[in-house]
């Protein structure tokens, strides 16, 4: 638009230049682009017009200021889709900014996903492009970031199966894989968590700093019954497990009170996700199992008192806990706040 | 505020060899001067900086030694007008020591400051210094957390993203304020070249930033407080989440406890930003710079004026971690944002581009008469 007064002739624009690109004039443009951003002797001058006949702002993440640059041209963001493609299928690590490189193509393929990424991930990851670089342990968890956008592709799926039985799988990698794909309802969360609790033990040995995941985890499968009756399936209950799934201000699993109606209005425990309960019915064959998260809430210790809720409707009046004596019961509660405050 | 009006103290730096007014050497430099602000003209995102340092100079904010040293170190004007872009920012960036912080009468503020920035900040990939002498630390690729705590982090999944729900906030929260307290790298915030902006926490700004996500008990944020945010400061960000980091301390207090250096920006230290603008254009008492406000696509063309803005040289990790405190300003949606020319067209205003060139010539080598054909 020719403005009323002088601003002169129309300057080089960005959008204009690029309305014409083919995708491999784009694949050029990238790596050009950011071979040249991320070299060591780059300088903020050089970085800003790295991307000519783009001007960026040297100071921030090239791609997020890209993808919006480009989003302005009709067809444009589908070209780059493409070409970024084929730059990250075509990237090597032999270059000294390779590694800033790869990180900056793996989060355009994240935000860019295509079919054509799963070929160049499962190269970068099987044939041990990732093994020289300095920091392969991010790269590689970027990369499986990325993976997991892919998900719902078949060849997607298939490459983060063929990774977790890799000889390059590594145990950082256990807790991304097992969320993304457990998010993606590709694995059974339980299931995932058995098969993957070395690896998880060994990122996190105290069982505290993996309690987002597990707490993102188990709100996802909000199934509190569900949970409840995976839980029992185990044999033990181990301190790691506990301390995991239990501990910490906002556990994953928290318990509350609650009372049986068809029992006497007897309290008991009950697990809880979120709005979800399940309470602990009484069952002679399950004594033990159940008798175990009693002593998990024993060990929590004094908690502040909780809201009583209403036991969820699906739950059946077989499963009711008849078997206990008030002075077990009492015996087994003893010191616990919440069952005092409930009397 | 007492002794600001005309308070524009110009030190006369050591003029460069070829540098002055009132003998040949003089139009040697305003030719140079004249042929780079042509070269500027070029590009779309130079015409916004020469009606910001245009302002500066007339609001005698910019001192026109500086601009004379400055174009005396550029090398001989070059055909590409890429590369004239390219090594004017690097001169910008290396005369940082003489060139930032010289706006006179810095704002003064008797309440807490607000930084914001995007969530990308703390953990990915952001470019290093470009300082030439920077020590080698400097020279890796910059986030605020160290590489420790984010391969820990992330190796343990603490953040689930993208962010879709009041669970997976708290966790971004959560790990954001463990990072501040223990996991920043040794660098903080503001380097060689590289100012650090920030706002007045004053009523407006309580007001933009009332529903800022602070844990647990507060609801997800919708997208538009964040949104607004962006527009009144004048940030080009887009689907993203945004964070701000507010200073328990007075402005005063942390100049003083951080000794920090602080003033209301122009265009020298600002070179890098497409939607700065120089405030206020005439000589004007306000202290403070001011943001340009964009919105729905459009520039300054709301209400408001933006917000006020200064900057400081540098946050250190001590600073950073005992005396800010983080929350969520929500997430940024795929806003529409105004184009270059856009702004080019807001900031020039009816004025002409061209005598702007002949004026900036004419501060910086008085005894120059630019080529006006």
């Amino acid at each position: 638009m020719q403005a009323e007064h002088d601003i002169g002739p129309e300057p080089e624009n960005f959008a204009g230049a690029a309305a014409h690109w083919d995708t491999a004039k784009f694949g050029s443009w990238i790596r050009a682009g950011l071979d040249s951003w991320f070299h060591p002797r780059a300088t903020a001058g050089l970085r800003a017009v790295a991307f000519r006949p783009l001007v960026l702002n040297p100071d921030r993440d090239p791609i997020a200021q890209l993808v919006d640059s480009v989003e302005a041209i009709p067809g444009g963001l589908e070209r780059v889709r493409d070409a970024a493609a084929e730059a990250l299928a075509t990237w090597t690590g032999y270059s000294a900014n390779a590694g800033e490189v790869l990180d900056a193509l793996l989060r355009l393929a994240k935000r860019l996903p295509t079919a054509a990424h799963v070929p160049a991930l499962r190269r970068l990851f099987f044939d041990g492009h990732l093994n020289d670089q300095p920091r392969k342990e991010l790269l590689a968890l970027q990369a499986l970031e990325t993976a997991l956008e892919h998900v719902s592709l078949g060849d997607g799926e298939r490459l983060l199966r063929d990774l977790r039985r890799a000889a390059c799988w590594r145990p950082y990698l256990a807790a991304t894989w097992l969320e993304g794909m457990a998010r993606a309802d590709k694995i059974d969360w339980f299931e995932g968590l058995r098969a993957l609790r070395a690896d998880l033990e060994q990122v996190d040995p105290e069982g505290v700093d993996l309690r987002p995941m597990m707490r993102r985890m188990l709100t996802r499968a909000g199934d509190a019954y569900e949970v409840l009756q995976r839980l029992k399936s185990l044999n033990t209950l181990d301190p790691w497990l506990e301390r995991a799934l239990f501990g910490g201000e906002r556990p994953a699993l928290d318990f509350t009170w609650t009372r049986v109606l068809t029992d006497k209005n007897k309290p008991v425990l009950a697990l809880v996700i979120g709005e979800d309960i399940a309470p602990l019915y009484d069952d002679p064959d399950e004594r033990d199992r159940i008798d175990r998260f009693y002593e998990i809430n024993s060990r929590r210790g004094l908690g502040p008192v909780k809201r009583e809720r209403t036991p969820p409707s699906r739950a059946p009046e077989t499963r009711v806990r008849r078997g206990r004596s008030p002075e077990q019961l009492r015996k087994m509660l003893l010191g616990d706040a919440e069952f005092c405050a409930l009397h | 505020m007492p002794g600001e009006a005309g308070a524009a103290v110009h030190t006369e730096t050591a003029m460069a060899p070829g540098a002055g007014g009132g003998h040949p050497a003089a139009d040697v430099l305003g030719t140079k001067l004249n042929l780079l602000l042509e070269s500027l003209k070029e590009l779309e995102a130079g015409r916004a900086r020469i009606v910001n340092l245009f302002d500066g100079l007339k609001a005698t904010h910019v001192c026109p030694d500086h601009v004379r040293q400055l174009v005396a170190a550029l090398p001989p004007p070059q055909s590409d007008t890429w590369e004239i872009y390219r090594d004017l920012l690097d001169h910008i960036r290396g005369f940082h020591q003489t060139l930032y912080f010289r706006r006179p009468s810095p704002p003064v503020w008797d309440r807490p400051i607000a930084l914001v920035v995007e969530r990308s900040l703390f953990d990915q990939e952001s470019p290093p210094s470009s300082e030439v002498n920077a020590d080698p630390s400097a020279k890796k690729p910059f986030r605020l957390f160290s590489e420790q705590y984010i391969r820990a982090a992330k190796s343990q999944r603490r953040v689930q993203e993208p962010v879709t729900n009041k669970t997976e906030l708290v966790d971004l929260l959560e790990y954001l304020r463990e990072g501040l307290r223990n996991g920043l790298a040794d660098r903080g915030l503001g380097t060689a070249g590289r100012v650090v902006f920030f706002t007045p926490v004053d009523t407006l700004w309580e007001e933009l930033t009332a529903a800022r996500f602070r844990g647990d008990s507060n609801p997800f944020p919708d997208p538009g407080p964040a949104n607004r945010v962006c527009d009144f400061l004048g940030l080009p960000y887009r689907n993203c989440w945004l964070v701000e980091l507010r200073s328990r301390s007075k402005l005063g207090d942390l100049v003083e406890q951080g000794k920090l250096t602080l003033a209301a920006p122009t265009v020298i230290e600002a070179w890098a930003h497409d939607y700065f603008r120089h405030w206020p254009r005439e000589d004007a008492a306000d202290p403070w710079g001011r943001t340009l406000h964009v919105g729905d696509g459009l520039v300054g063309r709301a209400e408001s004026e933006g917000r006020p803005e200064a900057i400081v040289d540098h946050l250190s990790p001590t600073l950073l971690s005992a005396d800010f405190e983080v929350s969520i300003l929500g997430r940024v949606t795929a806003r529409q944002i105004p184009m270059q020319k856009d702004v080019n067209e807001f900031l020039t205003s009816k004025r002409e581009l061209t005598v702007m060139v002949q004026e900036i010539v004419a501060r910086v080598a008085p005894s120059c008469r630019p080529n006006t054909t």
